[in-house]
């Protein structure tokens, strides 16, 4: 009966520790109507008790999408190519001006303030996750 | 005795009174002449640094194909500029590309009024390679090209340096602004505060 009951518990453990993510507050930054990029900020939370691992994004909207990062690095900005962001159990990752964000290279089409932008966020375990971003001026 | 101690707690308060209403500066305080440089501004003219005395400037190091980096700059700027309220008109802003090849004067005139609405307070500045490299010199500002692998559309980002210079009517230097202190208020406060000392 011991055997069982840790059994069950065993598959419990597994089947339901998994990773819940949530995207709060999204938001693309208004550009001029000619440049070619921009950048998409949000938070992401997790409030799962296992990590998940965002891999990529993607988006009608521009030719390339990826994740960077923004590094003063002795007074000098630096971008960073992140291939992986992970999100650790209960805990939030925020994407930020001067830190983590989207990189959105070669726009389609110039983005307006206000208006929404779609976006796929595929994640390691929680699979793909369709948001859409309000373009601020912020 | 005791009047010798009144008399020091007194003085004392005052001292203390005087100290915390001295302007504390936000930016960095600096002293450097800037030398005279001539560059070709958004509308393919060639404009020089003494064009502009007379003027409180702020001096910007970026480039239009920036992604994240120069757009926070360039809106924390509009914003000091909107908070300078009656200052405002003093106050004029130079974008320094560090992108010649690609920021062309048609580029920077489009980004540029993006963030000057009335197309009065920000001049946008470009020209030959070898001209930027002196001016960037000048205040010590770094940049380089960073390839993107697999990326022909933007072909290369910049690595750059983006400090917000603030330069006198005389031309020298007073303040430099590190990216992370971009609160507009507070630079605003700092530039009323020079405008103030060395006269409008």
């Amino acid at each position: 009966m011991r055997k069982i009951v840790g059994l069950f518990l065993i598959f419990f453990s597994i089947s339901y520790s998994q990773p819940q993510i949530e995207i709060i507050n999204p938001w693309v930054r208004a550009v001029p109507p000619n440049a070619k990029n921009t950048a998409l900020f949000m938070i992401i939370k997790n409030s799962g008790d296992e990590s998940d691992t965002l891999t990529a994004v993607k988006t009608d909207i521009a030719k390339m999408v990826m994740i960077h990062k923004t590094v003063n690095e002795d007074g000098v900005m630096k971008m960073v190519h992140v291939h992986q962001l992970k999100i650790p159990p209960h805990s939030t990752v925020e994407l930020k001006p001067g830190g983590y964000h989207i990189m959105i290279m070669g726009l389609k089409e110039p983005v307006n303030v206000n208006s929404m932008l779609k976006f796929t966020l595929i994640f390691k375990k929680s699979g793909k996750i369709n948001i859409k971003a309000p373009v601020k001026m912020k | 005795m005791e009047h010798f101690y009144k008399l020091w707690s007194f003085l004392l308060v005052v001292l203390i009174t005087a100290v915390s209403y001295a302007h504390q500066f936000y930016g960095y305080p600096y002293i450097q002449k800037i030398n005279d440089f001539t560059l070709t501004d958004q509308n393919g003219k060639r404009v020089s640094l003494s064009d502009f005395r007379g003027k409180y400037l702020l001096v910007f190091f970026g480039y239009t194909y920036c992604p994240d980096v120069c757009p926070t700059s360039m809106l924390r700027i509009k914003e000091t500029l909107e908070k300078l309220g009656k200052y405002k008109d003093k106050v004029h802003v130079l974008f320094i590309s560090v992108d010649p090849e690609r920021d062309t004067p048609e580029l920077l005139k489009k980004f540029i009024s993006f963030y000057d609405p009335d197309g009065r307070h920000i001049t946008g500045l470009t020209g030959s390679p070898e001209e930027i490299k002196k001016v960037a010199k000048m205040f010590r500002a770094y940049y380089e090209k960073v390839p993107l692998k697999n990326n022909p559309e933007v072909g290369y980002l910049i690595d750059h340096t983006a400090f917000i210079y603030l330069i006198d009517k005389n031309g020298i230097m007073r303040l430099i602004f590190r990216p992370a202190n971009d609160d507009p208020e507070k630079i605003a406060q700092d530039i009323i505060y020079v405008i103030k000392y060395f006269g409008e």
